[in-house]
């Protein structure tokens, strides 16, 4: 049992660092990020489906990323406020913090669904086809909405470059 | 054309620039999307924006990935600094400790407390010199930052 968890853990381990920045695209708050991370870890020492090696990435980060929507997800329902939009809740002050670049800031102030999109694509490196999986869409429209995700990117980012000159 | 030009093609091509960066386009749709851009100046200017957007990102996600790793490995560098710190400190009073009660302690005659003396000072000397090319060595070495 011990040598199963220590064996999982030698091939997530090269990943971790990924995950906890994949966690911070969400939150944007590196302790709620490392716990999210935490609880994720310890799920996927123990569960009974542990994929193979080479699926150990594409894994890990789904499972964190689901752990990141279902924490939003209490927060919506804790804070007991039907215009709170998890959506966009995220977007607070700390993405505005000195030392985040302005790509990150942008991607920041994203409405969910891009900004998510966009991160599995250019981060956890997903096919269209995994990400249809994962979103539950169909194949087709992850062209279309990864478009208008990168599009609205370009926008604000020019527009915060705009701003700041 | 002008970038004015209204072209209804846009709007159905346009999502074909992002299947291309991301290298999930068919034969079909890479032709459909060449034979646009190479009339379409609009449409080309959002292909290069798009393009250099993807690498900012990727280098952006990269690097944040890079600062996770050394935020986590100076966590540990920094107990293991401590260690060796207290360890040096403790080392140091058991061998002043050792000197004083030797000279000032036991009933040992004076050329045998010489000797010793001399002995210690050369292993110290040594082991200083020793350090110093470790140190030098370390200061020096590209590879120290590099995560095996
Ligand atoms: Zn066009």
């Amino acid at each position: 049992m011990q040598k199963r968890h220590q064996q999982r853990f030698q091939q997530l381990q090269p990943h971790l660092a990924g995950a906890q920045v994949l966690a911070e695209s969400y939150f944007r708050c590196q302790q709620r990020a490392a716990d999210v991370l935490q609880d994720s870890l310890e799920a996927a020492l123990t569960t009974e489906q542990f994929p193979s090696a080479e699926h150990c990435r594409a894994w890990l980060f789904q499972v964190v990323r689901n752990r990141c929507i279902d924490s939003l997800r209490k927060q919506r329902k804790l804070s007991n406020d039907d215009s709170f939009d998890f959506t966009s809740a995220t977007a607070e002050s700390t993405a505005t913090e000195e030392g985040y670049s302005e790509v990150h800031q942008a991607l920041a102030a994203l409405p969910f669904e891009q900004r998510d999109i966009l991160v599995l694509r250019e981060f956890s490196d997903c096919s269209y086809a995994a990400i249809a999986d994962i979103l539950g869409v169909a194949e087709g429209t992850v062209m279309s909405r990864l478009h208008r995700a990168r599009l609205a990117l370009s926008k604000e980012l020019q527009r915060r470059m705009g701003e700041s000159q | 054309m002008s970038d004015d030009t209204y072209d209804p093609n846009c709007e159905a091509i346009a999502p074909l620039i992002s299947g291309a960066l991301d290298n999930e386009l068919t034969q079909q749709q890479h032709q459909q999307l060449h034979l646009h851009l190479a009339a379409c100046a609009k449409c080309s200017k959002v292909y290069q924006e798009l393009s250099a957007l993807r690498g900012t990102l990727k280098a952006d996600f990269t690097h944040r990935q890079q600062q996770q790793l050394v935020t986590e490995s100076s966590g540990a560098q920094r107990v293991n600094l401590i260690a060796w710190w207290v360890l040096l400190i403790c080392g140091l009073i058991l061998a002043v400790a050792g000197v004083v009660s030797f000279w000032f302690g036991s009933d040992s005659p004076v050329w045998l407390k010489v000797v010793m003396s001399l002995v210690g000072f050369s292993l110290l000397a040594l082991f200083l010199n020793v350090l110093k090319q470790r140190l030098q060595h370390a200061k020096s070495d590209p590879y120290t930052k590099v995560k095996l």
